[in-house]
């Protein structure tokens, strides 16, 4: 049986600015339907890959796809099926927000529908008013919404969303997190570029860890979670005096008689075997979040 | 699409356009007053008197000495030529600013061939240069009728517009040459520095090869060369179609140029 295609794959995909590395090598897929966290720090190619998926930038070498369509030879075609926010909204300051989807919709094919372009106004709390004031007077988060309203409103299979919830307040957060739900249980692919990692964990399925142009990470988020170190406290009735076992998965962070604090990888069950010929009083294992573990990643240069 | 892109472009350009507009038009009725009370005081010699001969030379025997030659004088006159020059060296540079604002990140995020940013701003800078000429020549031939004395000899309508086409051809070549730089570079005022500078310093090559005799080879690359006022006001000769030929034929060379750079670049 063939295999399905998939709405984004990138293979060795390469752009240079000169001497300096924009993105290297970097080889993803992302299947229909499924929502990609593409995680890294400032600089670390983002931005760089999702301008070379909507063809702005021309790769040094390599390749992207958008369902089969090379972003490059067939760029027009493949863009109809992007709906993009980038991080910096781009405005006409002088415009309405009513004249300034107007006019982007004008360079829609197939043109927004109506209903649902109503409908995505009510989510966003988007109120005449606020569409008839000029651009340049709207909050910051209102700006966002306009963002977030004109990369939705085409209902484009593939939306490639950065940052997307920068500067939104949590309703507006809520109901953006419900929104791309809905989308994509419709089949609608997500890729997503964020660095609010709370956002990561409610929408993706899977993530990549891009670092200094770089894919160093693709995993599924229940993966990571598996493998995500979990911080073991021992507390002991009496004190002990044997050293705490240098086991596989294991990392010591502090070790007194009374005392241990274990970080974890992997099956908790060696380390609890090993905790049975000793007097424990209490134990508490505390899961890091993702934040913390790709933090961690990058303050080890991993990602 | 183009028709959206170009509605935004004129829109973002309206109060320059309309204040060039005003400008220009207001120029060319001006200079048909002032050709009128030296019309009636017959003081065209008083007149010819106060102009170097190397500058009479220059914009040819008749612009001093008849009131059809001063009549037409807003049509090349050096400020209205620079003027309306740099108007559309500054509409052509809008792809530069659509990349340094990073409007093409939205704009063609969509299903917009890159070329039509190129149409788009041949089609508004072209089109600009075009009405803003044909609304000089309206002007002008009401402020006659408006205006000019019944017995003095009046440019011939032929002669107006030709001057109108012309001068709208000049503006296409530098717009052209505009597009090309805006098609390359990232900032706008860096366009517009390269072209604007290149407008004015050519025109200034232009003055040089009329005025002194070693520069005169230089005359040919600098485009107002092929905007012969004199020429067109005597009507005298058919030169004109070979001076918009070149014109013409530099523009559809910068535009090519612009298009084939615009379809390669990183934005």
């Amino acid at each position: 049986m063939p295999e399905p295609v998939a709405a984004l794959a990138t293979e060795g995909l390469t752009k240079y600015y000169g001497p300096v590395i924009g993105i290297e090598d970097v080889n993803l897929v992302v299947h229909g339907g499924e929502t990609f966290g593409f995680l890294g720090a400032n600089g670390a190619g983002k931005t760089t890959t999702i301008r070379l998926i909507l063809d702005l930038l021309r790769p040094s070498r390599g390749r992207a796809t958008v369902g089969g369509l090379d972003c490059r030879q067939d760029s027009v075609r493949v863009r109809q099926q992007i709906g993009y926010l980038p991080a910096e909204m781009p405005v006409y300051p002088e415009m309405s927000g009513r004249a300034y989807l107007a006019f982007l919709a004008r360079l829609q094919h197939p043109a927004p529908d109506a209903a649902w372009m109503e409908s995505l106004l009510r989510r966003f709390d988007v109120s005449d008013t606020d569409l008839a004031r000029p651009i340049r007077d709207l909050s910051h988060g209102m700006k966002r919404k306009l963002g977030i309203l004109q990369a939705l409103m085409g209902k484009a299979p593939l939306l490639i969303l950065d940052e997307p919830t920068s500067g939104l307040d949590p309703l507006m957060i809520e109901a953006f997190v419900e929104t791309i739900r809905e989308l994509r249980a419709e089949g609608c692919t997500v890729f997503l570029s964020s660095h609010v990692l709370s956002e990561v964990e409610k929408l993706c399925d899977r993530v990549g860890l891009v670092s200094r142009g770089r894919l160093v990470k693709i995993a599924a988020l229940d993966e990571i979670r598996d493998r995500m170190p979990r911080r073991v406290r021992v507390v002991f009735s009496q004190p002990v005096s044997t050293p705490p076992p240098t086991l596989a998965g294991t990392r010591i962070v502090r070790a007194s008689p009374d005392e241990w604090i274990v970080e974890i990888s992997g099956p908790a069950g060696p380390i609890v075997q090993w905790l049975g010929a000793l007097p424990v009083r209490d134990m508490d294992i505390e899961t890091a979040t993702l934040e913390e573990y790709v933090l961690g990643l990058y303050s080890e240069g991993t990602a | 699409m183009l028709a959206a892109l170009a509605a935004r472009s004129v829109a973002r350009a309206k109060g320059l356009l309309i204040a060039l507009a005003a400008l220009l038009c207001g120029f060319q009725v001006l200079v048909i007053v002032s050709a009128r009370e030296i019309y009636r005081g017959q003081m065209f010699a008083e007149l010819a008197s106060l102009i170097p001969s190397g500058l009479q030379q220059m914009a040819g025997g008749l612009v001093f000495t008849s009131f059809t030659g001063l009549a037409s004088f807003g049509f090349f006159h050096p400020v209205v030529i620079l003027v309306f020059v740099e108007a559309a060296v500054f509409l052509a540079t809008e792809p530069a600013w659509e990349v340094e604002a990073g409007m093409v990140d939205l704009t063609l995020a969509r299903p917009v061939p890159r070329s039509l940013v190129i149409s788009r701003t041949l089609l508004v800078a072209f089109g600009a240069a075009a009405a803003l000429a044909l609304l000089m020549a309206l002007s002008t031939r009401l402020a006659l009728h408006a205006f000019a004395p019944a017995t003095a000899a009046w440019p011939r309508v032929e002669t107006t517009t030709l001057l109108a086409i012309n001068l709208a051809v000049l503006a296409w070549c530098f717009a052209a040459l505009s597009l090309l730089i805006a098609a390359m570079v990232r900032r706008r005022s860096t366009a517009v520095g390269i072209a604007g500078l290149a407008a004015v310093l050519l025109y200034l090559v232009h003055v040089l090869a009329e005025l002194w005799r070693p520069a005169y080879p230089l005359r040919l690359i600098a485009p107002y060369h092929y905007y012969n006022a004199p020429a067109l006001l005597a009507l005298t000769s058919n030169g004109w179609q070979r001076d918009l030929g070149v014109l013409l034929g530099t523009t559809a060379l910068f535009v090519a140029a612009a298009y084939v750079v615009y379809e390669r670049r990183d934005l």
